[in-house]
């Protein structure tokens, strides 16, 4: 293409080190001028992160959807509260934290999830997908052991070891600090690995 | 050999959470015990359970929360104060649009380009920073500004390339699109997804320190999978006054580059 006098640019950059994609902060900002394309960017990067959370915090898919769905509607009718530097993480942790505590102070459904962790055997057939894959990572126990944890504790033990939040983000959702997040983190995982040592029996 | 350590250890070694020299004591009391290494290797289980997601990306359930948040953008948000003020505006709009007739309702129009191509397609690059605006006539772009590439394309019928670069102040090239590792040969351009509502392409691209001065940020769909030294050429061409031209269409968008800090 092209004449053959023509004469050739310098490519300065190709650039393999300096791709990247854009970062949930600038995604964020985005999303805080009213861009819906980039909100929907933030939804395919981390909304399954977000069911994930919801469905071991509530103890089951349905729920837990649902949740998330709240959660990132949420997030976009808050978006103009997003402080650029601002830890993402922590700032969409803290709406699903808030989102799962609300459901849980909804006392009818606290019993009804109560009921349905009781009476749902070990060797339950699994209902989904979903529920296959709980199945599948060392049983059903550990779903509902998380389960029987305190909120506190299942919110902490969540963040730190299925979301990988650091201890300071943990903190900054959980409203306490650093420290106390540290505590409720090792504290829920003694109480877990109680829980393990007892089906290993 | 030492009183193996409580339970509560185990979690706390593989945090990082032990001063050193109690992990190191830790570390090397495992290695002569085989309860406790035992117990160590089922923490380390217990946290990698934890940590497989129950989810993955599913973009069904994508596309629901992007119903509900357009949902929820249509419903009305004013206080009853400003529902007067509202029937007001909405009943001058109604005038204005009794003489006033925009085109069919649903056609798609891009910024340039011919007829042939103008309601197929559209690529725009923006900066990361600032909030995806529109760039103003003579917009300012900082040399480290990340760039971001969105696009629309609903040519179905026959496969489209993109080529997107910024030229410098000194006339240089950075591409944004296609991009690839500075160690290999220029690729051909990368073809345009079909989207049928605007999509952003999946990276950023920081150019490499940019020479301050007037430049343009270029976008060019083609149809035909071109080498990006062919569009160089071509851009090179432009630029000492004759015109090269290629099967597509062509935005230009001029920037002022301001220095790094």
């Amino acid at each position: 293409m092209g004449s053959q006098n023509t004469p050739h640019l310098t490519v300065v950059s190709g650039g393999g080190s300096l791709v990247q994609a854009p970062s949930d902060d600038a995604l964020m900002a985005l999303t805080a001028g009213g861009e819906a394309r980039a909100f929907e960017a933030l939804a395919q990067r981390h909304l399954h992160r977000v069911v994930s959370f919801c469905t071991r915090f509530v103890g089951n898919q349905v729920d837990g959807e649902e949740l998330a769905q709240e959660v990132f509607v949420s997030l976009w009718s808050h978006r103009a509260r997003y402080q650029s530097r601002q830890q993402f993480s922590a700032f969409l942790f803290t709406l699903a934290v808030n989102h799962c505590r609300n459901h849980q102070r909804w006392w009818r459904r606290w019993l009804r999830a109560d009921e349905q962790a009781r009476n749902t055997p070990l060797s339950a057939e699994p209902a989904s997908a979903l529920e296959a894959l709980l199945d599948a990572e060392r049983g059903r126990w550990l779903h509902d052991e998380v389960r029987k944890l305190s909120p506190l504790l299942r919110e902490a033990v969540l963040l730190r070891f299925e979301q990988g939040l650091d201890y300071r983000a943990i903190g900054l959702v959980c409203g306490c600090s650093e420290g106390n997040a540290r505590a409720r983190v090792f504290r829920a995982v003694e109480q877990l690995r109680t829980a393990q040592r007892e089906v290993s029996r | 050999m030492k009183p193996c350590p409580s339970s509560e250890t185990w979690p706390r070694l593989l945090e990082g959470d032990l001063p050193e020299r109690e992990a190191q004591t830790v570390r090397e009391h495992v290695q002569t015990c085989t309860v406790c290494a035992a117990q160590l290797e089922e923490t380390r289980a217990l946290l990698g359970a934890l940590a497989k997601p129950l989810a993955e990306p599913d973009a069904q359930r994508v596309r629901k929360v992007m119903k509900r948040v357009r949902e929820t953008e249509r419903q009305p948000q004013w206080s009853r104060r400003w529902v007067p003020l509202a029937v007001a505006a909405t009943a001058a709009l109604a005038s204005v649009a009794v003489w006033w007739r925009p085109g069919a309702p649903g056609t798609f129009t891009a910024r340039g380009g011919n007829t042939q191509w103008r309601q197929r397609v559209s690529v725009e690059v923006r900066s990361a920073l600032n909030a995806g605006q529109k760039w103003a006539a003579r917009a300012s772009l900082m040399a480290e500004t990340p760039l971001v590439v969105w696009y629309r394309n609903i040519e179905k019928t026959r496969p489209l390339y993109l080529a997107a670069f910024l030229v410098d102040g000194a006339g240089e090239v950075h591409w944004v699109a296609p991009a690839w590792p500075a160690d290999e040969p220029p690729p051909l351009l990368a073809e345009l997804p079909v989207s049928d509502s605007d999509a952003l392409m999946p990276w950023s691209f920081i150019p490499a320190n940019p020479a301050a001065g007037d430049g343009e940020l270029v976008t060019w769909v083609v149809d035909e999978a071109l080498n990006v030294e062919a569009v160089e050429q071509a851009e090179a061409a432009r630029r000492v006054g004759t015109q090269v031209s290629l099967p597509g269409v062509v935005w230009r968008q001029p920037v002022r580059i301001e220095p790094a800090p």
